[in-house]
């Protein structure tokens, strides 16, 4: 316990940006989830994380360092996509082969880029797998802030946003609805943060994992969200501390092994 | 009497541009009920969604005379299971005056786990507590049983009668048992 303090001083904004970002993720996650759309989701974090390659290969081309530049191609671009999978889908009664498509389109182009420019190895490995322990101080706080705010957002409309869900996957939305379209807006801006600050697994994991675990077993609404808020954020805190103990251990994959192991307890126990 | 819709000659179309609906025409005014028929397939539920700009390729011209924020719907039901664990209770939002649908109901039981007549009463609710200037109803009675039909009927007719601006659209292929004012048929074809 004494070597850890020191170690979680190094981490001060690193572990709680983590752990916020996991909590809001899997809220955003379980709406989507909701909405029959997680595969949507799934193409939107490829999309972004290409534009994010982008932005890497014109900062070594300009020989800069802002990282704005990817944040912002890689919100570009994940739009690009929403609007992409919308258009394309429409009427359509199978919508994943087309889903599956744009993430191989997306896969294939970011390797593409990653070849030609032998640069980037080692940010493409850090984009795709992460690693929340060197993430640095100003994405960390940037991301901290985004988490909490939307978080915020998400909790105090949490019921609104839960029966637009259930207007959306019944076909009988017909009214216009601004907090929806915040959180459309929230979510592209979140998802592409997390992707460039903490990787495109740690962001999918903690998209999808806590509402896998949560939405079965849960009672009503409100011991679903307690679940999902329990599962990310105790999951996440325990893994990322474990990771520290050792320095074998990757934080991503502990962050996300993490969050299995308390959804199994929580699944578990009646 | 003051219009609330009308509807000039709209011909529902597939994203192919083929004709899923015969031409419709209609002008509906303040409490009158349309009782739209017609064979299975014949075009009704997608001139239904036409109407509310959830199906967008169609022929013809409508115009609201209410905003868009004043009419409720409420799609055909089908088996949906839903991902996050809605109770009655949560669908139906605040308690409503109209009482009379949620006799008996246990508001806490699961969306999922609710039975056709228990969910259609319940949204039937939610959307009559709106108090609604145009009603559009698909199929309500679909698996619902007789004297849970009867009663969503009741309370509808009840709902007019004590609104006499609102109107109602219905599709419908069980025979209404109530007396309804101001009803009129049209044979989808």
């Amino acid at each position: 316990m004494t070597s850890l303090l020191p170690l979680l001083q190094i981490y001060k904004w690193s572990l709680p940006s983590s752990v916020i970002m996991a909590g809001v993720l899997a809220l955003i996650g379980a709406q989507w989830t909701a909405r029959e759309k997680s595969a949507q989701i799934f193409v939107l974090g490829q999309g972004a994380s290409l534009g994010i390659v982008l932005g890497l290969v014109i900062n070594i081309l300009l020989e800069t360092d802002f990282h704005g530049i990817s944040l912002l191609i890689g919100l570009s671009l994940g739009w690009v996509t929403l609007l992409l999978t919308d258009l394309f889908i429409r009427s359509k009664s199978d919508r994943n082969h087309i889903y599956l498509t744009l993430f191989v389109f997306f896969l294939a182009l970011t390797y593409l880029i990653s070849y030609m420019t032998p640069a980037l190895e080692s940010h493409i490995a850090a984009s795709y797998f992460g690693d929340l322990a060197v993430m640095s101080d100003a994405g960390a706080i940037g991301c901290l802030l985004g988490a909490s705010l939307f978080g915020a957002f998400l909790l105090s409309s949490w019921r609104d946003l839960s029966l637009r869900s259930f207007q959306l996957a019944n076909h009988s939305a017909i009214h216009r609805n601004w907090k929806n379209h915040l959180f459309d807006l929230g979510t592209l801006l979140l998802t592409t943060m997390a992707i460039q600050s903490m990787g495109y697994l740690y962001t999918m994991g903690s998209l999808f994992i806590a509402t896998s675990f949560a939405a079965s077993r849960s009672h009503n609404l409100k011991s679903y969200l307690v679940k999902m808020l329990v599962i990310a954020l105790v999951g996440s805190g325990l893994g990322f501390v474990v990771s520290l103990q050792s320095t074998n251990l990757p934080t991503v994959p502990c962050v996300l092994l993490g969050q299995m192991l308390i959804g199994l307890l929580l699944y578990t126990k009646k | 009497m003051k219009s609330l819709l009308q509807v000039d000659k709209v011909r529902v179309l597939s994203p192919e541009g083929n004709f899923l609906s015969p031409e419709i025409s209609f002008d509906l005014g303040e409490g009158e009920v349309l009782l739209l028929k017609g064979e299975n397939g014949s075009g009704k539920s997608s001139f239904l969604k036409t109407l509310l700009g959830l199906h967008k390729p169609f022929k013809g011209t409508y115009n609201f005379h209410v905003p868009l924020q004043e009419v409720q719907y409420l799609p055909q039901l089908g088996n949906l299971h839903f991902h996050l664990p809605l109770t009655l209770q949560d669908v139906l939002g605040t308690p409503s005056p109209n009482e009379g649908l949620l006799k008996n109901l246990d508001l806490n039981k699961k969306w999922n786990t609710a039975s056709g007549g228990e969910r259609q009463k319940i949204l039937l609710t939610s959307a009559l507590a709106k108090k609604p200037r145009l009603l559009i109803l698909d199929e309500p009675f679909n698996h619902v049983d007789q004297e849970s039909g009867h009663i969503l009927e009741e309370a509808l007719n009840f709902f007019l009668n004590e609104h006499p601006q609102s109107s109602l659209i219905l599709v419908s292929h069980r025979p209404l048992s109530s007396v309804w004012k101001n009803l009129r048929s049209l044979e989808i074809r």
